[in-house]
């Protein structure tokens, strides 16, 4: 699994991410602490991962 | 009765042994929500991976949790007064399985210095003993994770059980103390092989366990959205609205919530990075959340052939398929 993250408009730095998972569904997420998914995505940047940079939007 | 003159009961009294506002006495008396196992928006059977976090990944508003090895949950058909039943299948090395529910303060602050009563019925075809667990939150609605719950036991108590789905009822004293919030855990042990079953799961008010509350589907789908809003396809072309091309490979669709969600959605699961569509165009190759409102919802949706500024009707062009606005979960 990798992270692809992203840019919400009208912001200009990557504040949010989203990845495929096993089952071919499409998760994205804020950057927000209580959500679980951002806090899975902390802790598999902690360990050493680097998720794909930002483009425009999520193309 | 001469003209003028009111006969009139006493409400009190009208049920036995029940008060206005419990027991039989009130509608919308099950604190549970979908404890008929009814509401199902992610999808009917789902793998839970031991010692991974709480799991909403079946059944609306229950959550599932497993150690030693993964499990399955499932939305199964049931047997008489039980349409659809929640059940966990068993695997080797299997030491424990939980399920639960977590409750808002608002719909159980009046519990609170009361007694309740929690009924469920339960089969497992291998164990004979579920264990049922209720806690208050230590703050408001924050009942913490598997790993660092932050929550304090009301009481603990054990159903022996058969492989024969029976009703089980038992009676707790809610502590004055819990206006934050309860939560209701059922778990067993090492469930190795076999099936764990629950059905009608209520928590009322009151010291007997009357009749499970039906609600119409209609009520109990409101309810679950209030937690996990969504649009469930029921065609593969399901128009959802329209939306505003930016650019000509990016385009936003503003989602109305039907209910309005406990908290502002913070994340989106599609069942697919293709299922939607632009009218007269591509399938999405790339869904994500741009907004999360408690009214409304934006997403951003990765296409081709768009003109910009131009808008588009918008299809979920698989029947089945879902948009799920995440994080409003307890």
């Amino acid at each position: 699994m990798i992270y692809q993250l992203y840019i919400r408009e009208p912001n200009t730095v990557a504040d949010a991410a989203y990845y495929i998972n096993e089952q071919g569904q499409m998760i994205s997420f804020i950057f927000d602490p209580d959500n679980t998914d951002y806090q899975a995505f902390l802790l598999w940047k902690s360990e050493g991962n680097t998720p794909l940079p930002a483009d425009e939007g999520v193309a | 009765m001469a003209y003028g003159t009111v006969q009139a009961d006493v409400i009190q009294s009208s049920v036995a042994n029940t008060s206005l506002g419990a027991g039989n006495a009130s509608i919308m008396k099950n604190r549970i929500i979908n404890g008929a196992m009814y509401v199902v928006q992610k999808g009917t059977s789902a793998t839970i991976t031991a010692g991974a976090a709480l799991n909403y990944a079946t059944v609306d508003r229950f959550y599932g949790y497993c150690t030693g090895a993964n499990v399955t949950m499932a939305q199964v058909a049931g047997s008489g007064n039980n349409r659809n039943l929640l059940q966990f299948t068993g695997a080797a090395s299997v030491t424990a399985i939980g399920v639960g529910q977590r409750i808002e303060a608002v719909n159980s602050y009046d519990m609170a210095g009361s007694t309740a009563t929690l009924s469920a019925y339960i089969a497992n075809s291998l164990l004979t003993s579920v264990t049922w667990t209720a806690y208050y939150a230590n703050t408001t609605d924050t009942f913490g994770t598997l790993a660092s719950p932050t929550r304090t036991q009301i009481a603990t108590g054990t159903f022996t059980v058969t492989s024969t789905l029976t009703q089980y009822n038992v009676q707790i004293s809610v502590p004055a103390a819990a206006t934050t919030g309860i939560e209701i855990v059922f778990t067993v042990g090492a469930q190795t092989s076999g099936t764990w079953q629950l059905g009608l799961v209520q928590l009322e008010v009151g010291s007997s366990a009357t009749g499970y509350e039906y609600r119409q589907y209609g009520q109990e789908l409101a309810l679950c959205q209030r937690y996990l809003p969504a649009l469930t396809s029921s065609s593969a072309t399901d128009f959802i609205g329209n939306a505003q091309a930016s650019g000509t490979t990016s385009i936003y669709q503003i989602i109305q919530h039907s209910v309005t969600p406990r908290v502002a959605p913070t994340g989106l699961t599609a069942s697919g990075a293709g299922v939607l569509t632009v009218n007269g165009l591509n399938a999405s190759s790339a869904i994500a959340l741009q907004n999360g409102g408690l009214y409304a919802s934006r997403i951003v949706v990765t296409t081709t052939g768009l003109t910009n500024q131009t808008f588009y009707g918008m299809y979920l062009n698989t029947s089945g398929a879902t948009l799920l606005f995440t994080g409003c979960e307890l």
